[in-house]
C-alpha cells in the first residue's frame, strides 16, 4: 500500500521536473555553466601557479649555477659588506661603488643581475603565497 | 582528474529536481535558482575530485544546508518583525508534535497527474525535516543511510521522519481529493 503510494508520488514529482518553463531551464543551464567555468578557471590558475613555481625554482637554480661557475677559481668572493655596498651602488644609492675585483662595469652588471634576482625572488614568493591561498579556499 | 563532461552530466541530471525541491521548500523561484546555483558552485569547487558516486549525497547535503540557511534568514527577518510588531506563533516543528491522522487509503482515488498542486500543498504542510526526508528518500531515491548522511542524523530518525511524512501526505491528499 505504502509502496504503491510512494511510487505514484515519485512518478508525479519526477514528471513535474519536465514541466519547467523555458526561462527557468535557461537560467538553470546558465548556472550550471557558471559552476563549470569556475572549476575550469580554478584548474587553469592552479596549473599556472605550478608552472610559475617550477619556473621560479629553475630560474633561481640557473642563476646560482651561472654565478657559481663564473667565479674564477682562487678569486676571493665578495664579503657581505662589499656585496651590500655594490648592490647599493647598482641601485643608485648615495655611497660610491667600490669594486673589489675586476673592472667597475663588470661588477655593476653582476650586481644589477643579483638585484634583479632578489626582486624576482620576492615576486616568486608572492606568487607562491597567492597560489597557496587560492588552494586553501 | 574528473572530466568536465562527467560533472556536466551529473549537474544536468540533478538541476531540475534540485530546483523543484528548492522551489517547493522556499516557495520562491528566484531564491530557488540562487540556492541551486550556489549548491552547484560549491560542489564543483570543493568536491569535484571526489568519486562521482559521492556527488549525489554531497550535492543534496549542500542543497539542504542552503535551504536551511534560507529558512533561517527568513526566520531572522520574522524575529525582527515580531520584535517590532508583536509575536506570531512559530509553528516550525508543530507538525512533528501533532498526533498522526487516522490511516486512510487515498491511493485508489489518487490521480497525481491532475493533482500536482494538491501534492505540492501537502508537501508544503510537512515540517522542514519531514520535507527533506521525503524529498531525499522518495523523490531523489537516496537510501536511508545516504539520507541520514545528508541530513546528519541517525537512520532511525530518517525512518521516523519519512514514515510521518508519508502518513501525513496520505491523509492530506485523501482529504483534498475527497472534498
Amino acid at each position: 500500500m505504502n509502496e504503491e503510494f510512494e511510487k505514484q508520488l515519485r512518478q508525479q514529482l519526477r514528471a513535474s521536473e519536465d514541466s519547467l518553463d523555458g526561462p527557468t531551464l535557461s537560467r538553470l543551464h546558465a548556472a550550471r555553466n557558471r559552476a563549470l567555468d569556475a572549476a575550469g578557471q580554478r584548474r587553469e590558475w592552479q596549473l599556472t601557479g605550478t608552472w610559475l613555481k617550477a619556473a621560479a625554482a629553475a630560474g633561481v637554480a640557473g642563476l646560482t649555477l651561472f654565478f657559481g661557475l663564473r667565479q674564477p677559481p682562487g678569486e676571493v668572493p665578495l664579503s657581505a659588506t662589499e656585496l651590500e655596498s655594490t648592490l647599493l651602488a647598482a641601485a643608485g644609492g648615495d655611497e660610491p661603488a667600490s669594486p673589489v675585483n675586476g673592472d667597475q662595469s663588470a661588477v655593476e652588471g653582476e650586481a644589477a643581475e643579483t638585484l634583479d634576482l632578489l626582486e624576482n625572488l620576492e615576486f616568486y614568493e608572492w606568487l607562491s603565497r597567492e597560489a597557496a591561498e587560492e588552494q586553501q579556499t | 582528474m574528473v572530466a568536465t563532461d562527467t560533472l556536466d552530466s551529473f549537474l544536468a541530471s540533478v538541476e531540475r529536481r534540485a530546483f523543484r525541491m528548492a522551489r517547493l521548500s522556499t516557495g520562491d523561484a528566484d531564491a530557488a535558482l540562487d540556492i541551486v546555483q550556489d549548491a552547484m558552485l560549491k560542489l564543483v569547487r570543493s568536491y569535484r575530485h571526489r568519486s562521482p558516486a559521492e556527488w549525489a549525497p554531497l550535492f543534496h547535503r549542500i542543497l539542504g544546508n542552503a535551504i536551511t540557511d534560507w529558512h533561517r534568514r527568513q526566520r531572522h527577518g520574522d524575529k525582527v518583525f515580531d520584535r517590532w510588531f508583536g509575536r506570531r506563533p512559530d509553528d516550525e516543528d508543530a507538525l512533528d508534535k501533532l498526533p498522526l491522522p487516522a490511516a486512510q487509503q487515498p491511493e485508489r482515488q489518487l490521480d497525481l497527474a491532475r493533482n500536482m498542486a494538491a501534492v505540492e500543498t501537502a508537501i508544503n504542510g510537512l515540517s522542514p525535516r519531514q520535507q527533506q526526508a521525503f524529498m531525499l528518500r522518495c523523490w531523489e531515491g537516496l537510501s536511508t543511510a545516504e539520507t541520514a548522511a545528508v541530513m546528519d542524523c541517525s537512520e532511525g530518525t530518517v525512518k521516523t521522519l519519512y514514515s510521518r511524512a508519508l502518513h501525513s501526505l496520505r491523509a492530506t491528499l485523501a482529504t483534498d481529493l475527497n472534498t
